[in-house]
């Protein structure tokens, strides 16, 4: 018993432990396109990480900046301060001469004094100016603080501005000092006040805030792409050209002090592609149109019936048509041997249009301030396809053939422009900006088919800041 | 062998044409692997390209410690067995009962080829072909079948001697045709 078992164990064996055989050609390719398909994938994943990256990266520096720069306000304050409490201070010292000082107070005045000894050139010509300004004040008058300040002359308005902010934030202004200056203004000092609030308004029109916007642009969009050569030689034409759209959407920004700003919103904007009537070039189609008037421009491409579907092989990837349009025709290609035995034989062009929500993530960069604007503007998009059709135009008119297969839903692009902007007033302002939008990632999973679509156009905007 | 270790770093690394070379290396045999696994070609096509889709995926963590060789088959036999497991998992446990010993004649190795073996085993119910393979030509034991089969050591040795019983039978049968075709005159 045993031995009969190693026989047939034996047997078995033998002729079967190094049994090789070569497996089809096709299982090769079938690892080929998988191994391809899992890298694409891959690679939208690292694009979509990036991009998760970038804006996490962005928000901490803007975060940072922002936390930075409104630090950054409180020793702005206190310096402009110092140039009024130097006044004060010296006017306290005239005026005060005799009274007791208290210790505190008078260590305060002189650090104030040391760090204003410190300052760089212009701030000692108001030293001088101050001095001047004591010493008018000793010959001639009264214990009156402001009217000291009057005999400053109404172009150097810098010192008068650094009361204006005192008297603004007057819980940040000295303990001493506050209390004098609550003292009423002359008129002329008014005046110059007036003025000064005049150039900060102007001023403030970029300073650092929200701005909020919608924008519209007339666009025209096109592709980048390459084709596996099993593909190519199925397929529409590639003499194809892109299409012209509309896009718009609602921008928001935030400016930081300093020339930087960060933008989002959402945008709507339409991606595609438009594939004319194509004369008889490639081997693998019917011979149908070189019976056709010269004048008569067949579109005529290779199908593939299955089921209740044709595919056609086109730009932007596979159409699925699902209806078949008026006034076209299937013939079957008699001499073809390979992958379609039919061609689809209709006038006309066809048309492959996808819709895109799009979510941008701009840093603009102020290159010139004046009262025309102008900034460059960089960024990333998520594009989301939310609408994807194929359509055909022939005598019959525009009909809905179907969809193309294979789109990502998710897609990255990036962006880059200038940006002119136009005050109106403080609050409003007019936007027009040329800007390019180019998908950095296939938005065609099919392995064989990479198609990058990019858009330019004019962004027409009106831009509320807050 | 230090050749082997190159391609399989390249391969690692994602370069199409090492992996397409390392596939060209090994393809055939283990093509023979998957074949004697499935019912037929077709599944043993999909399940080498499914092995190999593997191989490619976790050759970064392969550690030159055993035969490179070894670490694929076993992955290809895997794979297989998953295939297995996803077809067969309600298949009903047969049991078997006493099986008369059956007879080899002496010269049957030189009478039947590999191809005609081949075609006895793929023609065994999916068990009795997983177990024969696994114990028989991959050189498991009951133990190692039982728990890669999810099945009992005794359900894996009774599947081994039904299937060493079918393939005698059928070994005997595919003789006498050999032996009947060659007794006729030319």
């Amino acid at each position: 018993m045993m031995k009969e078992e190693n026989n047939i164990d034996r047997l078995f064996r033998e002729n079967l432990k190094d049994f090789s055989e070569d497996p089809p050609a096709f299982v090769w390719d079938g690892i080929k396109e998988k191994v391809a398909d899992g890298r694409r994938s891959k690679r939208i994943a690292w694009y979509s990480w990036s991009a998760v990256a970038a804006l996490l990266a962005l928000a901490f520096v803007a975060g940072w900046y922002f936390n930075e720069s409104s630090d950054k306000v409180v020793p702005q304050v206190a310096e402009k301060e110092a140039v009024k409490s130097m006044n004060e201070a010296a006017a306290d010292n005239m005026d005060d001469m005799d009274q007791p000082m208290s210790e505190e107070e008078e260590t305060g005045i002189e650090n104030q004094n040391a760090e204003f000894m410190a300052e760089a050139d212009g701030l000692q010509s108001i030293k001088k100016k101050t001095d001047s300004g004591v010493k008018s004040l000793e010959v001639s008058e009264s214990d009156d603080i402001v009217s000291r300040e009057k005999l400053t002359p109404p172009d150097r308005i810098k010192p008068v501005e650094a009361i204006l902010l005192a008297e603004n934030q007057p819980e940040i202004a000295y303990k001493g000092i506050a209390a004098q200056k609550s003292s009423g203004l002359s008129q002329s000092e008014r005046e110059i006040l007036k003025r000064n609030v005049a150039s900060y308004a102007e001023v403030d029109k970029n300073e650092k805030g929200w701005r909020m916007g919608v924008n519209v642009s007339p666009g025209y969009s096109s592709y980048s792409a390459k084709y596996g050569n099993a593909y190519a030689a199925n397929m529409t034409q590639d003499a194809s050209e892109g299409n012209a759209n509309m896009s718009g959407g609602i921008a928001i920004r935030y400016r930081t002090a300093s020339r930087w700003s960060v933008e989002s919103g959402i945008y709507y904007a339409q991606n595609g592609q438009q594939t004319g009537s194509s004369p008889h070039l490639f081997g693998r189609r019917t011979d149908a149109d070189l019976y056709a008037a010269p004048e008569q421009m067949y579109f005529n491409t290779a199908v593939k019936l299955d089921r209740s579907i044709i595919s056609m092989n086109s730009t932007a990837g596979i159409i699925e048509i699902k209806n078949l349009p008026a006034g076209a025709e299937i013939a079957a290609n008699l001499e073809n041997a390979a992958y379609s035995d039919n061609s689809l034989i209709t006038r006309g062009e066809i048309s492959q249009v996808f819709n895109l929500v799009e979510i941008p993530l701009y840093l603009r960069y102020l290159i010139v301030e004046s009262k025309l604007d102008v900034e460059f503007i960089g960024g990333v998009n998520a594009g989301l396809v939310v609408g994807n059709n194929a359509f055909i135009d022939n005598q019959y008119g525009v009909q809905n053939i179907g969809n193309t297969s294979d789109i990502s839903t998710m897609n990255i692009s990036g962006t880059v422009g200038l940006g002119f902007s136009y005050a109106l007033n403080k609050q409003f302002s007019l936007a027009l900006e040329p800007r390019l939008n180019y998908y950095m990632n296939s938005i065609s999973r099919n392995p064989e088919v990479e198609f990058r679509p990019y858009r330019v156009g004019v962004y027409t905007g009106l831009y509320y800041s807050f | 062998m230090e050749d082997l270790k190159l391609l399989i770093k390249e391969c690692a690394s994602g370069n199409v044409r090492a992996q397409e070379k390392l596939y060209r290396m090994f393809a055939s045999k283990m093509f023979g692997v998957c074949l004697r696994y499935a019912k037929d070609r077709t599944e043993a096509e999909d399940n080498l390209q499914d092995g190999f889709l593997k191989v490619f995926l976790n050759i970064k963590d392969f550690r030159h410690e055993g035969s490179f060789e070894g670490w694929i088959r076993r992955i290809m036999v895997n794979v297989s067995l998953g295939k297995y497991r996803k077809q067969h998992m309600l298949y009903p446990v047969e049991d078997i009962g006493k099986y008369e010993p059956v007879q080899l004649p002496d010269d049957i190795m030189a009478k039947l080829g590999a191809d005609e073996l081949l075609e006895l085993i793929q023609q065994l119910p999916p068990r009795y072909r997983m177990v024969f393979n696994l114990y028989v030509l991959d050189g498991l034991t009951h133990q190692q079948i039982s728990e890669a089969m999810n099945i009992s050591v005794g359900t894996s040795k009774s599947n081994l001697a039904r299937a060493r019983d079918i393939l005698k039978r059928k070994v005997l049968d595919l003789y006498d045709d050999v032996k009947s075709n060659a007794s006729y005159p030319a």
